[in-house]
This record gives C-alpha cells, structure tokens and sequence, in this order.
C-alpha cells in the first residue's frame, strides 16, 4: 500500500517534468531553463510540505511520490555535463552553482511558509 | 481519437510507468539503506542514476535502436524519478545545522559524485561502441 502512493506521485510528477521540459525546449532548445525550474519549484513545494509537518501516506504521495519524481538530479547533472560539452564553461557554472543555491534557498523558503499554514 | 493524440497517450504511458517504477524503486533503497544513514539512500539513487542516464541517453540510443518511447520511459521516466533533487536539498537544509560537516560532505559528494557518474556513464556507452564495431 505505502508503495502504491509513491508510485502513483512519481508517475505524476515524472509526466509534469515531461511537459514542462517540452515547453521549456521551446523557449530555449540550448538552455536547461525548464530543469532549473523544476528543480527549484519542487524544492520549494518539499520544503513547505516539510514546514506542514504532512505525514504518513500524503507525505509518501506528495513528498516522496510527487517532489521526487517531479525533480530529478540525474537531468540536472547531465544539463551541467552537456553545456560543458559545448564549451560553455561560464554558463556550466552559473547552472551548475545556481540551481544548487536556488534549490537550498527554495527548501528554506518553503519551510518557513509551511510552519506557517 | 487521431493519431497525434494516440502518439500523446502513449507518451504519457511509458513515462508515467518509468516514473512510478523509479519512484518506488527510489522509495525501496531508502528503506534498504535507512539503517544506515538517511543521506546515504538518496546518494547511491543520485549517483546511480547519474551513470544510468547519460549511459542510457548516448549508449541505449545509438547502440541499440530503441523506439523513442522507450527512451522517454526509461530516461525521463525510471532515471528521472529514481533519482531526486528536492530530497537532496531538503536533507542538506535539515541537517546543516546540527552536523555541518557531514551536511558539506553529503553536498559534494552528490554534486562532484554526480557530474563524474555522467561522465563515466558518457565513457562507457562510447567503449561499447567502439567495441561493437571492432567485433564486426
């Protein structure tokens, strides 16, 4: 049963990041916009979720089901690895940096707006 | 419904079923590794998965003709929500207070960890290609 939740939220989250990854292509085919985005937004939804003190079964469907399938470190990486491929080493960087100071700044954020729902 | 569509919902499928496959998958080398460590189970997911999608987006894809649905499924699906980035943050922030050290070392070791696991990943889908064609 603990299972199914999870399942069901990294299904969910897995075809969110799929959607918002083609509209984010659009926007820019080169830039990993999209990863970044998501990443950070899910950060921000786990550290609220968190502050909220939500658990057992919703905690196993929206934290771990939904935020963790909906962000995704291994895209994140190979963003940083591709960028770096096409030899653009300051842009490599400020993702690589900026995504993790984003994403440690979002969990914050979402904490302390979650201990106060 | 038309073609477009159908294409669509097939899609969806594989990346929805990757997902939760991932997503549990995740979930169960947590529960593995949470007696040892709580920031051990999301390392060895990140670190794994980092290998597994550069492997499976240059090695998959080239060596063997896989249908693009399986691609979605297996990279974007599985690989994507095996591995997870809020989870990363959100165990950093946690416990930087009380154990900063270790917080700073769980950081370094998934960030350096990871690009080199894609790097490796990278590596190793090219030898399997040169090693396919020395074999013909």
């Amino acid at each position: 049963m603990e299972m199914m939740w999870v399942a069901l939220g990294a299904g969910f989250g897995a075809v969110c990041r799929y959607e918002i990854t083609v509209l984010g292509k659009r926007v820019s085919p080169v830039l990993p916009y999209a990863t970044l985005l998501i990443n950070v937004v899910g950060a921000l939804l786990a550290g609220f979720l968190t502050g909220m003190q939500v658990q057992g079964s919703l905690a196993l469907l929206l934290l771990t089901g939904v935020c963790g399938g909906f962000t995704t470190f291994s895209t994140f990486s190979t963003d940083t690895f591709v960028l770096i491929r096409n030899r653009r080493y300051l842009v490599a960087g400020l993702y690589w940096f900026g995504t993790v100071m984003l994403g440690i700044a979002a969990v914050v954020l979402g904490f302390r707006l979650g201990t106060l729902v | 419904m038309n073609r477009r569509n159908l294409y669509k919902l097939g899609q969806f499928t594989s990346i929805f079923v990757g997902g939760m496959l991932g997503g549990v998958s995740r979930y169960e080398v947590g529960n593995w590794l949470n007696g040892v460590n709580t920031v051990m189970g999301t390392t060895v997911v990140n670190l794994v998965g980092c290998f597994l999608l550069t492997f499976t987006i240059y090695g998959l894809d080239l060596n063997i003709d896989l249908p693009e649905w399986e691609i979605l499924g297996i990279g974007t699906g599985f690989v994507g929500a095996f591995t997870t980035f809020s989870t990363f943050t959100l165990e950093f922030v946690q416990n930087v207070s009380h154990d900063p050290m270790g917080s700073f070392i769980f950081l370094t070791v998934n960030l350096i960890g990871g690009f080199l696991c894609v790097l490796f990943g990278y590596l190793t889908a090219l030898a399997m290609e040169r090693g396919k064609r020395i074999w013909k």
